[in-house]
């Protein structure tokens, strides 16, 4: 299996606050992940610097083979094409959706990948349908309920058709059904050989055999 | 080392009991104040927001389209403000006033609000000219009247986001809208999080605070902060999204038989109003 994200002593400091310190970290395709540790200790963190939205201050970080620095990301064609392999969902979706309508929302990244609208439309109600929500579709996303919203962003990020999805504490907020939704969502994508990193301080709830866990500490490393 | 980190987390053995006065009560009689300042604050944000939000969805399955609507809107302000004659904009106010009679009565004064407003003020201004002789500076009140009006009826017949939508259609730049978009959504996300603290002050103020505009200062500092906090988390998720600065929009369009009707429609008022001022 190839390895798709590498991480090799990687630490990473806000201004004077320490919030990675020396983390390696392989993850292979069709691995499902779990990243657990207590509140404050950096997952999240990890998330940014895995979508190249922050950069290590020390240790390298290489995706699929390439590392990620701020100057490849600086060309749009390179930009693109790396953010199109990795789908981040957000923990807050108010942050995530920015769209007027849900549907613009879906269609939101295929648009920037300059697919002709057909495809578009076929993608995006493709989608809709998958995930129920087809009702939703000429909604604004910011007034959707906390369980709506998530699986809008879902979609969203889904239309990338992403290598990898990593996703944020996904059951924050959400009611029981939401929950159970989004843990069978996980484990069919799993199962359909999808990479997937979920960052969760409830551990206990995820069980799907497949997993491998990796924690983070108060001290911001890796518990081997 | 290891020992102080530790201790970060982990409050000590000890204070985890609840302090003696948490258990007893308390027997408050509040003094009055007046809150008047937070609640009139409270209500009007409140008030503004719940109209943003109560926008119509998205009215693309009427028959007019929001690019008709939108582009009627704007040849209609054009014709009142290039006419001379006080027939055409007659004839406007007529079919207006006409239309108006068939809303509801919530939808009127909607509607007529803001345009009463608008006109009280550019009465105001041609007062002087009016009273000093200058008989014709009536038709700038009555021109202001009908294009409020027309642009009040457009933002009542059509949701904000088909406008925006509507605006790619007349090749407006990507950018432009997504800016205009992403306003307002700004607006009610920063509304909900500033109503959110208004509601937790109100909730909080059971004495008497003397410093009523220093708690709304701390708010509106605590908004700007959010909205700094949103923007950048906005647009790390647009760049997650393929985002690169160039926003491409859909802009598809068939011909269709209802825009022969639309172009019936404009026509129409064109030749009114060359009719009105007398060219024809
Ligand atoms: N924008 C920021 N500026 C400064 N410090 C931050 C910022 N974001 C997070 N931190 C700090 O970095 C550490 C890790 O935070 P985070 O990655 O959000 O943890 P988690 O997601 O595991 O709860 C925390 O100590 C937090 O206070
Ligand atoms: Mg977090």
């Amino acid at each position: 299996m190839n390895t798709l994200v590498e991480l090799s002593s990687v630490s990473y400091k806000y201004d004077n606050i320490i919030a990675l310190e020396n983390i390696s970290l392989t993850i292979k395709e069709g691995e499902l992940i779990l990243l657990t540790g207590p509140n404050g200790c950096g997952k999240s963190t990890l998330f940014k610097l895995l979508n190249g939205l922050v950069f290590p201050s020390s240790g390298k970080y290489f995706f699929a083979g390439q590392e990620i620095t701020p100057k490849l990301l600086k060309d749009n064609l390179s930009a693109k094409k790396f953010h199109q392999q990795i789908g981040y969902v957000f923990q807050n979706p108010d942050l995530q959706l920015f769209n007027p309508t849900v549907y613009d929302e879906i269609a939101f990244g295929p648009r920037q990948m300059q697919f002709d609208e057909d495809k578009i439309r076929e993608r995006t109600d493709s989608l809709l349908c998958f995930l129920h929500i087809e009702h939703l579709r000429d909604r604004v996303p910011y007034h959707l309920s906390g369980g709506e919203k998530k699986k809008v962003s879902i979609a969203a990020v889904l239309a990338l058709n992403p290598d990898i999805i990593m996703m944020d504490e996904p059951l924050n907020g959400l009611d029981k059904k939401a929950r159970k939704w989004v843990e069978n969502f996980i484990i069919d994508f799993s199962a359909a050989g999808k990479t997937m990193l979920i960052a969760s301080h409830e551990e206990e709830i995820f069980t799907m055999q497949n997993r491998r866990t990796v924690q983070l500490d108060e001290n911001h490393q890796l518990v081997l | 080392m290891e020992q102080i980190k530790q201790h970060k987390f982990l409050l000590p053995e000890k204070n985890n009991k609840l302090p003696v006065w948490l258990t007893q009560n308390d027997n408050y009689n509040p003094c009055r104040d007046r809150d008047h300042f937070i609640d009139k604050t409270l209500l009007a944000l409140t008030g503004k927001l719940t109209l943003l939000k109560n926008q119509p969805a998205m009215a693309t399955d009427s028959f007019f389209s929001a690019s008709f609507k939108l582009i009627c809107t704007i040849v209609l302000i054009l014709l009142i403000s290039l006419s001379h004659r006080l027939m055409f904009p007659l004839i406007v106010l007529a079919v207006f006033l006409t239309y108006l009679a068939c809303l509801d009565s919530r939808r009127i004064s909607s509607i007529l609000k803001p345009v009463s407003a608008a006109m009280f003020f550019s009465l105001c201004i041609v007062l002087p000219a009016f009273i000093s002789g200058q008989q014709n500076t009536l038709m700038l009140p009555l021109k202001v009247f009908l294009t409020t009006m027309s642009a009040a009826f457009l933002a009542q017949r059509t949701a904000f986001s088909a406008l925006t939508k509507a605006l790619g259609g007349l090749h407006v730049p990507g950018l432009f809208i997504m800016v205009l978009d992403l306003t307002l959504k700004y607006i009610i996300l920063l509304g909900n999080t500033a109503a959110d603290l208004l509601i937790a002050l109100r909730l909080r103020s059971i004495g008497k605070n003397d410093r009523k505009y220093k708690s709304m200062g701390s708010i509106m500092g605590m908004v700007f902060l959010k909205a700094n906090e949103y923007s950048i988390d906005t647009h790390n998720a647009m760049l997650c999204r393929c985002f690169t600065g160039d926003y491409h929009v859909s802009q598809k369009h068939r011909l269709e038989s209802r825009y022969f009707i639309y172009m019936a429609i404009i026509l129409t008022m064109i030749v009114v109003f060359l009719y009105a001022e007398e060219y024809l």
